[in-house]
């Protein structure tokens, strides 16, 4: 490390701050040691939760052992998508409610930039979130905009080849960012700064200076010697997609908040060993802790066990319901399982599901309102098995068209 | 099926960080259809087995059910530990759609150790786990993390 140029991650979410998110900033910072024990150039990284700020959060001390950088910016979402906002003071918060899901961006954007820090337009080709459809399809003249994030790991490379295009065409500049939930993700892509930067001061510095130099850049290729894969092409591929359809924002939430945090009992199942075959059979599972008896009986469980997620498969009544006036289309978004004990054949499990809480945010299909439910499977014991906290989420979506392109 | 059950076994000493282990998967249609009918509990939304339905809901092919994503990452982690290894917790992401016949990459790498190797005094070793299923377009639909108990060599 001979020269001073700084190689930063400028966006990634932690379970700190981001629900959606499973990497902590340790793990994050453990996985920047593997990086570098690889060859590869990696000094930290910039924590962006969503919609979210703490003003008295602090990893220095944290980073410090890890002899990495890691400073705090924040992602809100705006009427032309995701923004980082970097060199983020109590002025800034002053003027915005972050969980706002429709901020207007070129407030956003100079506000950041007379208190002193510094606004980035997140994953510019990502559909709905990022600037690059707002500019094609309602002529956004993006005011205040000088950077732009390109290189998003989160992002196709159609996607982020779009953004470059932006990029270019606008006499923008590019940054990179991993968009990491997940330790593994961390790094993917990040920004290459052509001079140190160890705090948060000297990265809005240096966004801030148009004759600063800065790129970004792959992880991969921050190895010596690596060649420089090219960026990625705008070029329009077809993608089966379901993106781009719902607005942003809209009217305030309303649904039936007496449903939180009250439990109810949602239904029982027998595990049987006719549930079991059939479940091994629809995932083609072969391991005989689940399958062969005579294998099984000299296993750690002394018998056949269920395999872990049986009870996805299994029916029950429905959970309370928030009643959520929004949406006309629901799916999943995440889930946790936990599993404590094993189920076997004869076990009689029941589930016990309550609601724990709804909020909204925006995607690559427009507005999303999230209803995350625990459901808690206990045994004729009254011992907890596993429980299974489930996120869903409703959208507004339109019919595709007969003959539409795949 | 092998006569050793600890044939297959992983043990805690011998995991680090940065180990990957992979699996392909294609669910089919006759796969899906399997699932959602074990018990019915996701038979009656056609947007896992109708392409009618799913392009009402519009979606460009009918769509695998997250849990069935969940499980096929669960059966990751269960072939990677080995018989004596418990699943603590798996998390998941679903961040894009899985379609019918995606021909998908299960990748679980190991992102942290336990040094301890204590797990609530067990003597086995916790292990943190990141999972994906990764489609041929380049885009990881499913992203997450697994904790795992492992057993030591003793």
């Amino acid at each position: 490390m001979t020269d001073d140029a700084t190689y930063l991650d400028l966006h990634v979410h932690s379970s700190d701050g981001s629900d959606d998110a499973g990497g902590t900033v340790e793990g994050y910072l453990k996985w920047v040691a593997a990086r570098r024990a690889h060859g590869m150039r990696f000094d930290g990284f910039v924590v962006t939760e969503h919609r979210h700020f703490d003003l008295d959060r602090d990893y220095s001390a944290l980073a410090a052992r890890y002899d990495a950088v890691v400073l705090r910016g924040v992602e809100v979402e705006t009427d032309i998508g995701h923004v980082l906002v970097f060199g983020v003071t109590p002025a800034f918060l002053d003027r915005f409610d972050l969980t706002s899901v429709s901020l207007p961006y070129d407030e956003v954007f100079r506000v950041a930039w007379e208190t002193g820090g510094v606004a980035v337009g997140a994953h510019g080709g990502r559909p709905r979130i990022g600037c690059v459809e707002h500019v094609d399809e309602r002529g956004v003249t993006l005011e205040g905009v000088t950077v732009v994030e390109a290189l998003n790991g989160g992002s196709n490379d159609y996607e982020n080849g779009r953004a470059f295009d932006l990029v270019e065409a606008r006499g923008l500049r590019a940054v990179g960012g991993s968009d990491a939930h997940f330790v593994s993700a961390l790094g993917s892509c990040l920004t290459r700064f052509d001079r140190v930067i160890r705090t948060t001061d000297d990265l809005v510095a240096a966004l801030r200076d148009p004759e600063a130099r800065y790129e970004p850049m792959y992880l991969e290729d921050t190895k010596d010697g690596a060649e420089r894969r090219p960026r990625p092409s705008g070029a329009p591929v077809a993608l089966p997609s379901s993106s781009g359809q719902g607005s942003l924002g809209g009217d305030a939430l309303e649904y039936d908040r007496t449903v939180i945090g009250r439990e109810v009992k949602v239904g029982e199942f027998e595990v049987t060993r006719e549930l079991i075959a059939s479940f091994c059979a629809a995932l083609d599972e072969q391991n005989p802790l689940y399958t062969d008896e005579a294998f099984a009986a000299q296993g750690p469980y002394g018998g056949i066990v269920a395999p872990p997620g049986i009870a996805q498969a299994v029916r029950m009544g429905p959970a309370p319901n928030p009643q959520v006036k929004f949406g006309n289309n629901g799916m999943m978004a995440g889930q946790r399982f936990e599993y404590y004990l094993p189920a076997r054949p004869g076990d009689l499990i029941e589930g016990f599901a309550q609601v724990k809480a709804v909020y909204e945010k925006t995607g690559r299909s427009g507005r999303m309102v999230f209803v995350e439910r625990r459901t808690r499977y206990a045994n004729q014991h009254g011992e907890d098995v596993a429980a299974v906290e489930t996120t869903s989420v409703q959208r507004e979506t339109k019919p595709l068209d007969d003959g539409g392109s795949a | 099926m092998t006569a050793d059950p600890l044939a297959a076994q992983r043990y805690f000493e011998d995991v680090s960080v940065g180990d990957v282990f992979e699996q392909a998967q294609q669910p089919s249609h006759a796969q899906v259809v399997a699932f959602v009918n074990i018990s019915g509990a996701l038979a009656g939304d056609g947007r896992f087995t109708d392409l009618e339905k799913a392009r009402a809901a519009g979606l460009e092919k009918p769509i695998v059910p997250g849990p069935m994503s969940a499980v096929m990452l669960t059966r990751l982690v269960t072939d990677w530990m080995g018989p004596m290894g418990r699943v603590l917790s798996i998390d998941v992401s679903y961040r894009r759609s899985v379609l019918h016949d995606d021909l998908l990459r299960c990748v679980a790498l190991v992102t942290d150790v336990n040094g301890e190797g204590d797990y609530e005094g067990t003597g086995e070793g916790e292990v943190h786990l990141d999972v994906a299923l990764e489609n041929e377009r380049g885009e990881k639909p499913v992203q997450g993390t697994a904790v795992v108990a492992m057993p030591r060599r003793g």
